[in-house]
């Protein structure tokens, strides 16, 4: 067996290690990551004026989809990963000939894998209710994609830094929170102290990149949204090879 | 040039920040491939925080750790990982899976084709009786069961060294011989390993060279068999006074000098050559049936882990006897 072929052969195993662990629990992750955030886009909705519609509807769209891919990319792993570092199970994989980064993207690619039915069923129910295009779906599925693993380098953060699950889970809401108020509310409603934690926030970018395609449209920024999403995905991977991953003392 | 060692220690120190403790202090042993070498102790003698550092879980404070002749190093995991499966203490992983898919998974992340990792799964469950546990969940087994998924975990994938830790902990009695004789099988085929227990009288019959830690330090090493030559010119006689007897237990104590006295069992150490003697005049004193057992014991290595694990066979004589 080749090196490469080996490496592929053994992520497919975590893969499955991790795609078995949740055929028994799959049904509460797909329902929590689309029910809430399409929730709030609903609340939006009924408390807004008609005019506003037009305005603000494609920012809380676009705020509800990544609220639904950060619900696993932040909350799920992060919980994940703190239960995995408690229980010392960190230790199998730890002792294993498999990189840190392979398993940290299986856990994330699995977790995905649930948010992608809740990210679609967000975009499609939301642009009904606000009246938007969906002739631009497919830029959906690289953002999923991207905005999963820049968000988890989030996770994989408190994960790894909570003294226990529960804490990660509470952190990991807070952490929720930031990204569901900067993401959904318009950049010229925040304070003005808020927008440099714009910048450093991948969420941010990811509500970037989808909101054109919600009026039909192709934006030129769409590729270096993609870019800087991309940018913090390999900044989590170098990082999950050393300062992320839980310190041998 | 002769072959490397599967393991070298030299001079290992691991000294906890926070709180501050000296979890090992100059710990120095060599393990070669088809050696069983196990590790005694005490609770709290340093043996889980040793095996951390063989395989990397754990940064030695100083000293040198060689895995087949190269330094183990930080980061370095994938070649620890290549080369030695480890049975931690008390974790869960792969809780979720079933039995059969968490043993032959693992053989896979080993490297294993999927044919040989399933025929090799099939061989353990059988041998580790889990057969017909093959499709239940593993953390819904019993602790005993889980353990058995564990060393199955271990066992797959047959890489050249092996670390366990406890393995026959919650394991019945017929059910820790099998996984004796498995290890015991690995290492004749040329697997080395290292054993951490606290069984040691079923231990003894599957290890090469022993090293008893107390307080992070090696406080003895070497065969079973010179561990215990020292306590060769001593035997225990351990005697068990009938429930309805009128034999008086102190009397008994009393007639074996400094002894040890556990309800209505009576122990003591005396002289190897006056063993026979002893047990005569107390069996003769006694009367018939009034003793309900009377046996001698030569020394066993859990009488030298017992000595050197602060529990001194002088001292406990001294203070039985005052």
């Amino acid at each position: 067996m080749s090196l490469a072929s080996g490496r592929v052969e053994r992520f497919k195993v975590l893969l499955q290690i991790q795609m078995s662990r949740l055929r028994t629990s799959w049904r509460p992750y797909l329902i929590v990551s689309s029910v809430m955030p399409l929730g709030i886009a609903v609340l939006m909705r009924a408390v807004m004026e008609p005019e506003q519609v037009q305005e603000f509807g494609r920012q809380i769209v676009a705020g509800s989809v990544v609220l639904a891919i950060a619900m696993t990319a932040v909350v799920m792993l992060a919980q994940r990963m703190a239960s995995l570092k408690e229980s010392r199970a960190i230790d199998y994989y730890s002792t294993l000939p498999v990189s840190r980064a392979a398993v940290v993207a299986a856990v994330l690619l699995s977790f995905a894998v649930f948010s992608l039915p809740g990210t679609i069923i967000v975009v499609v129910l939301g642009a009904a209710l606000f009246d938007l295009s969906l002739v631009a779906l497919w830029v959906v599925v690289p953002v999923w994609a991207l905005g999963s693993f820049a968000l988890a380098g989030i996770g994989l953060f408190i994960g790894f830094g909570a003294p226990d699950e529960q804490l990660a889970g509470m952190y990991s809401n807070l952490a929720m929170m930031a990204v569901l108020f900067l993401g959904i509310l318009p950049e010229d409603k925040l304070p003005d102290w808020i927008s440099p934690l714009r910048l450093v926030l991948p969420s941010t970018y990811a509500v970037e990149a989808l909101k054109p395609g919600l009026n039909g449209e192709i934006a030129a920024s769409l590729a270096g949204d993609l870019a800087v999403l991309a940018l913090f995905g390999a900044i989590l991977f170098w990082a999950v090879r050393g300062p992320l991953w839980p310190k041998a003392e | 040039m002769g072959r490397n060692a599967a393991y070298e220690v030299r001079n290992l120190r691991k000294v906890y920040r926070s709180p501050a403790v000296t979890a090992n202090d100059g710990i120095d042993f060599v393990v070669q491939p088809g050696e069983s070498f196990g590790l005694l102790g005490a609770n709290g003698a340093g043996k889980t925080t040793l095996v951390r550092q063989l395989v990397g879980l754990l940064t030695p404070t100083a000293g040198d750790i060689r895995l087949f002749g190269d330094p183990i190093k930080p980061g370095g995991e994938a070649r620890v990982g290549r080369t030695v499966a480890y049975l931690p203490q008390g974790s869960l992983a792969l809780g979720e899976l079933k039995v059969a898919e968490a043993i032959t998974w693992t053989g896979m992340l080993r490297g294993c084709g999927a044919a040989t990792a399933r025929a090799e799964t099939a061989e353990l469950m059988d041998r580790l009786e889990l057969a017909s546990l093959a499709d239940r969940q593993v953390r819904k087994l019993s602790g005993g069961q889980r353990r058995l998924v564990q060393v199955g975990m271990t066992l797959v994938g047959r890489l050249p060294v092996l670390i366990l830790d406890e393995p026959t902990a919650d394991i019945d009695p017929s059910l820790r011989r099998r996984i004796w004789e498995l290890l015991a099988e690995r290492c004749r085929s040329g697997a080395a390993m290292i054993l951490v227990t606290h069984d040691v009288a079923e231990a003894e019959h599957v290890l090469d060279r022993v090293a008893i830690l107390d307080r992070g330090k090696v406080a003895a090493t070497g065969t079973p068999g010179e561990l215990k030559a020292d306590l060769a010119h001593r035997t225990r006689i351990e005697v068990v006074v009938a429930e309805e007897s009128s034999v008086v237990v102190e009397e008994v104590a009393a007639s074996l000098g400094a002894s040890k006295i556990e309800g209505r069992r009576v122990s003591g150490w005396i002289p190897a050559e006056d063993a026979i003697r002893v047990l005569e005049k107390i069996m003769t004193s006694a009367g018939p049936g009034a003793l309900e057992d009377a046996r001698l014991v030569t020394p066993t290595l859990e009488d030298v882990y017992l000595g050197v694990s602060g529990h001194h066979i002088e001292d406990e004589e001294r203070r039985e006897s005052r």
